[in-house]
């Protein structure tokens, strides 16, 4: 791996599934706080996300302050892996992501961090901004003080948003404007087929939120089959599917996850913060 | 004794009313010329006027930016000193660097403690001849023109001498009257040093650009996210309305993204090189200091009726017993899930998106509309008329792609490739592997559901929403 990436100093990886790396980094000195942590997220390639895409999707994005989203740093462009990304950077330092949890952080911890981001996502939305990537990979996992890794159960145990659980990664800078997505982030998986459709909105990212908490319960997202297969025949299923093949689930849980998979939106949850307070709920009772 | 106030001669206005000064370029309208006039009158009797009038004019800004190509200043007494907010093209010289907005979000506001001089011009205008000693120029209250102003210490705080001004003297560097690029690398550093390290050279206009485009873009911005009304705007003309509380900046939500020197917005750096969004190479946004106001937020699914609806076609179709207007060859519908019976009379409705085309490069784009393919299908006049939409593709390896290379046509339920007659021309290949066909010039051909196309090099798929 690199070691810098603009000036940043990258020290570590967080995740990278190769389409998404997200990278422990300390800030330069221009930016302040002599050598701090910062987390860079590699929103993709330069070709795929322009520029001009990418600064207006994200200024209206990192004007929505929120401790439930990372404390936005800068964008830019810099060469990375031999090709131009675009980048942004926070000083939310991301010790994880609910992709590959902690071994030993419990359901219910992963749960109120999905609730953290939920509440990250409805900030978004009530600034009409929708995230639309929100999947196990963007639940970002951040310490309480930034001095190191947090203790398990630490992971917003106040139920109520604390900076100590998770912070909702950048957003998907297809949604702003066209194209309505982009194949490998988020997972196909996850994303709700009224968004590939182009009738993507609030409940879109419910939908993701209810995904994202089925993987978390069941090992598994709903929809199988969308990963092993072609994507074209993935996003075909996805195109024309009804309902999605949700896992018996938990009680504490299981309606709240068949709501958000509702295939009729107005079926689903009103609002992120709904999913939000009864994930904490549901985890209370875990 | 109040600080001396220099009114600089040309176009603008300089006012003054006690402590709190302001200054707005001719750009701006008379709407904002007399809400900063007024707002000066009423804030300048209060112990942090600078403050108070700061947070009012945030407070409008919150909500869109009325005019951000007017460049107006204001300073005044603060908790820190003496509070400076700059919006537009607009440049101050605190005694130790200069002062300006970066393009995005367009102003900013910060504690400059008790500097004298302190210069207040539009961006890129050369500072002023040293004031002369004992020269009797002092604006003590009301509102006059003036191109700008230089606020110096008062007559008898420390007798003639210390009275001088430098103001030719007392910039490090030259102001920021070129383009040079100081901006990109300076976000949180010593500004000083930054711009004194290379902002000699070109002209202001070159300056000037930089920062009427980067206002440009973040009123395209506002635009884009509907706040063009924003409750501030009128028929008649901009106007600025307090609102009835006055709100945190927008950066104190998030101190921690806010670097250790920026009070509220607009960290203290150098005008940026170029606008945000056209320039990558090396290009860094800053992103902690934005601000945005006014969208309204998402609707939430029971309120909201489908995206496609408005000015769709109408086709026949089915609809489901909530009223879901589907394909009529559906069997549920792709909505809600309902089943939708075989004899479910049909009716016209406006369409829904027929399927995506899946790009090369991974990209998704819904299929509602028209789509024209291209280098830069912008510029076409059906997108322009909102008739299609654009999809920007850069030519692949050893091919070249035309400004719009192809178009895909919906129809009813159907959707076609159609040649656009440039040079290289578009092709098609079927779902099952055939062989690529070229179209001949301004040919059509109905598209499979899988069926591939290309052209310039690139290649999109066709996926059907619905059945075959």
């Amino acid at each position: 791996m690199a070691s810098q990436l603009a000036d940043y100093e990258i020290t570590g990886s967080v995740l990278e599934d190769g389409t998404t790396p997200c990278l422990r980094a300390r800030r330069p000195a221009r930016l302040g706080g002599d050598g701090a942590p910062a987390t860079i997220w590699i929103l993709g390639p330069l070709a795929r996300t322009p520029w001009t895409v990418a600064t207006s999707r994200l200024e209206p994005v990192a004007a929505v302050r929120n401790e439930n989203l990372p404390a936005w740093l800068e964008a830019g462009v810099a060469e990375w892996a031999q090709r131009p990304v675009v980048w942004v950077s926070a000083s939310t330092p991301v010790t994880g992501t609910l992709a590959s949890p902690p071994p030993g952080m419990e359901v219910p911890v992963q749960l109120r961090a999905i609730a953290s981001a939920a509440r990250g996502a409805h900030s978004l939305h009530e600034q009409g901004q929708l995230h639309g990537a929100i999947c196990p990979q963007a639940v970002a996992l951040v310490t309480n003080d930034g001095s190191g890794p947090a203790p398990f159960g630490g992971f917003g145990t106040s139920g109520t948003g604390s900076p100590g659980g998770a912070v909702l990664a950048p957003p998907s800078l297809a949604n702003g404007e066209r194209p309505v997505a982009n194949v490998g982030y988020p997972p196909l998986a996850y994303m709700d087929p009224q968004l590939l459709r182009g009738e993507g909105g609030r409940w879109s990212d419910v939908w993701a939120l209810g995904a994202t908490v089925h993987q978390v319960v069941t090992g598994s997202a709903p929809f199988q089959g969308t990963e092993d297969v072609p994507v074209v025949q993935a996003l075909s299923r996805l195109l024309m599917a009804s309902a999605p093949a949700v896992l018996e689930l938990p009680a504490p849980v299981a309606e709240l996850v068949a709501s958000c998979l509702s295939v009729d939106p107005a079926n689903r949850p009103s609002t992120a913060k709904d999913v939000a307070d009864r994930l904490d709920e549901a985890a209370a009772k875990w | 004794m109040p600080d001396k106030l220099e009114v600089l001669s040309g176009p603008g206005l300089v006012a003054r009313y006690d402590d709190v000064a302001v200054w707005a370029g001719p750009q701006a309208s008379a709407a904002l010329q007399t809400h900063l006039v007024n707002e000066a009158q009423r804030t300048g009797k209060g112990p942090n006027g600078g403050d108070q009038l700061a947070s009012s004019l945030i407070a409008v800004l919150q909500r869109g930016d009325p005019e951000p190509q007017a460049p107006f200043a204001v300073v005044g007494p603060g908790a820190n000193g003496l509070t400076l907010f700059l919006h537009g093209p607009v440049q101050a010289w605190d005694s130790g660097r200069w002062l300006a907005p970066q393009p995005v979000p367009g102003w900013m506001v910060t504690s400059i403690g008790r500097p004298w001089p302190l210069i207040v011009l539009p961006y890129g205008a050369a500072p002023p001849p040293q004031s002369q000693q004992g020269n009797p120029f002092d604006l003590l209250v009301g509102a006059v023109p003036g191109s700008g102003f230089v606020m110096l210490r008062p007559p008898t705080a420390g007798g003639q001498g210390a009275a001088a001004p430098q103001v030719a003297a007392a910039p490090q560097g030259a102001p920021p009257v070129s383009g040079a690029p100081v901006g990109t690398a300076a976000v949180g550093a010593g500004v000083a040093g930054a711009v004194g390290a290379g902002a000699v050279g070109a002209g202001a206009a070159g300056a000037a650009e930089v920062v009427a485009a980067g206002a440009a873009g973040t009123a395209a911005g506002m635009a884009a996210a509907g706040m063009a009304a924003a409750g501030t705007a009128t028929a008649a003309g901009p106007t600025y309305v307090e609102p009835a509380t006055t709100t945190q900046a927008p950066a104190d939500a998030g101190a921690e993204a806010l670097g250790p020197a920026a009070t509220v917005a607009g960290a203290l750096t150098a005008p940026a090189t170029a606008p945000a969004g056209t320039s990558p190479a090396g290009t860094t946004m800053d992103l902690r200091s934005m601000f945005a106001a006014g969208r309204p937020p998402l609707a939430v699914a029971s309120e909201a009726g489908p995206s496609y609806a408005p000015g769709q076609p109408e086709v026949v179709g089915v609809r489901c017993e909530l009223g879901h207007f589907n394909h009529p060859r559906v069997l549920n519908c792709l909505r809600c899930g309902r089943p939708i019976g075989p004899g479910t009379p049909q009716v016209n409705g406006p369409r829904p998106p027929v399927g995506v085309l899946l790009a090369d490069d991974g990209s998704i784009w819904a299929l509602s509309r028209n789509c024209l393919i291209g280098a830069d299908p912008g510029s076409a006049p059906e997108v322009q008329s909102g008739a299609a939409q654009a999809i920007v593709m850069r030519a692949g390896a050893s091919h070249g792609m035309a400004p719009v290379q192809a178009e895909v046509q919906i129809r009813d339920w159907s959707t076609y490739l159609v040649d656009r007659g440039a040079e290289g021309g578009a092709f098609l290949q079927g779902p099952v592997g055939q062989d690529w066909a070229q179209l001949g010039r301004n040919e059509q051909r109905e598209l499979a559901n899988g069926a591939h196309l290309s052209c310039g090099g690139r290649v999109l798929t066709y996926l059907s929403a619905w059945p075959s």
